[in-house]
């Protein structure tokens, strides 16, 4: 069963049930209860999702622990009386993004968040305006070097590997005067790259 | 003698605010497999299986030949444009200081960089998505490297501590990978990693190291990697698997981003 949108808006009136009423209540009171605490949403296929856990715990914090088996499997039976969803783990409620364990992983719903996800970003600064780009580092000079077993890769359970060492370039005298000290200090070399 | 060596030069990257290592390595058997793994691959997406000849020709004696002839050459772009990447990322340019060997190789492997450095795609956007990282797809307007990297070879003596560093660096990598051989072997198969998506191309699979393994990957041992691995740019070392998955290892949380074939 398809039902009614789940939205996010949140009122300024605070519907006040009784435990009873909540528990017993049709699905429009439910949704109602609900949306006002923001605990039911809507996924991007269209079916209602929520969290039974969420949902459990702010009915227990309203109306107490006493009846904390009955609010367990009343929340959990929303699922099954209104053919609602489980609200998928990979959701991401800070930027509105909201997966039934259906949409959840697939690449509809990827396109859906990335919508989403660039309409934050725009957020973030003067709207519609892509971020600015990061101000331009510090040139930096990149060595790069190799080692390898003898007769690679001829021969058998032989091994090659590549290094780059970046090092802005104000750090170069640095580096310099580093391996100076230590070569003077160690008479023996580092280990040979053709070893 | 060579732990006092190792000690210093982790002294000497922890000293320097911005640097970065990158490292990447090749055992044997990973640099055939690889191979192998791209004949499954193109076979997969050309719907046939590769022929028993095709895939004996990986080890031939000629393949090998030409192996001994490129494999160098061959990881030098991979590493250069993984630098190249990083840099762009960071709006950073740089020059790339390379180890002099011959003139003839040296000024092949130049001039194939120049050519090809410029166009390099950079700054893709790289989303997380399940137990993959996925991309756009590639278009015309992609954002190339530019003349944001130059690369020289040198032997001038103002040049040649940095390249000690490297040096070292390349030889501890190796050490790395041979204390702790797991990282080549765990969570991979020799089924070729491949594409089922249609709109997002999956660039990684994510998968996760034990923690055994982890752990003694955070551990000193012969390599001083561990002590150095703050440095490493994202956290990352990259390798060809034992079976030639071509992946990235995060030593901080364990994540294996394992390239698709």
């Amino acid at each position: 069963m398809r039902s009614g949108r789940g939205t996010d808006i949140q009122t300024d009136h605070v519907n006040t049930m009784e435990l009873d009423e909540l528990l017993e209540g049709s699905e429009c009171e439910i949704m109602e209860w609900l949306r006002e605490r923001n605990l039911v949403h809507e996924c991007d296929c269209g079916y209602t999702v929520y969290d039974e856990g969420g949902v459990a715990q702010a009915a227990q914090e309203e109306f107490g622990d006493k009846r904390f088996d009955e609010i367990n499997q009343w929340a959990w039976n929303l699922a099954n009386d209104y053919g609602w969803l489980w609200l998928d783990e990979s959701s991401k409620p800070q930027h509105g993004i909201y997966h039934c364990q259906h949409c959840a992983g697939s690449e509809w719903s990827l396109l859906m968040d990335m919508e989403k996800l660039a309409e934050a970003a725009g957020d973030d600064g003067e709207r519609g305006v892509v971020a600015a780009k990061k101000p331009l580092g510090e040139p930096c000079v990149v060595f790069v070097d190799e080692s390898y077993s003898e007769q690679f890769p001829r021969k058998a359970d032989g091994s090659m590997s590549f290094a780059a060492f970046i090092v802005p370039e104000s750090a170069v005298e640095q580096v310099r005067q580093g391996v100076r000290i230590f070569s003077r200090s160690a008479t023996a070399k580092a280990p040979s790259r053709r070893s | 003698m060579l732990e006092r060596v190792s000690r210093r030069v982790t002294d000497l990257i922890k000293s320097i605010p911005g640097c970065a290592v990158l490292a990447i390595y090749v055992p044997r058997s990973g640099l055939f497999g690889e191979q192998r793994r791209s004949l499954h691959a193109i076979g997969h997406y050309e719907r046939r299986q590769p022929t028993a000849e095709e895939l004996a020709a990986v080890e031939s004696t000629e393949a090998v030949g030409e192996a001994v002839r490129e494999t160098a050459d061959n990881l030098a772009h991979t590493l250069i444009g993984c630098v190249g990447n990083y840099l762009a990322a960071r709006n950073i340019t740089g020059r790339i200081v390379l180890d002099p060997r011959n003139k003839r190789v040296d000024e092949a492997l130049v001039k194939a960089m120049e050519a090809v450095l410029p166009k390099t795609p950079v700054n893709a956007p790289l989303i997380p998505h399940l137990d993959a990282v996925v991309s756009l797809p590639p278009h015309r307007d992609m954002e190339r490297l530019g003349d944001r990297l130059k690369i020289e070879v040198t032997d001038s003596s103002h040049q040649t501590h940095g390249l000690q560093v490297a040096d070292f660096i390349a030889g501890d990598v190796r050490t790395f990978f041979e204390e702790v051989p797991e990282l080549l072997t765990e969570a991979t198969s020799d089924a070729p990693l491949v594409n089922k998506r249609v709109l997002f191309p999956q660039v990684f699979r994510k998968s996760e190291l034990s923690n055994a393994t982890l752990k003694k990957a955070q551990t000193p041992g012969k390599s001083a990697l561990p002590l150095y691995r703050a440095a490493l740019a994202k956290g990352l070392v990259s390798c060809f698997s034992i079976n030639g998955q071509m992946r990235n290892i995060d030593l901080d949380d364990g994540s294996i981003y394992d390239m698709m074939d």
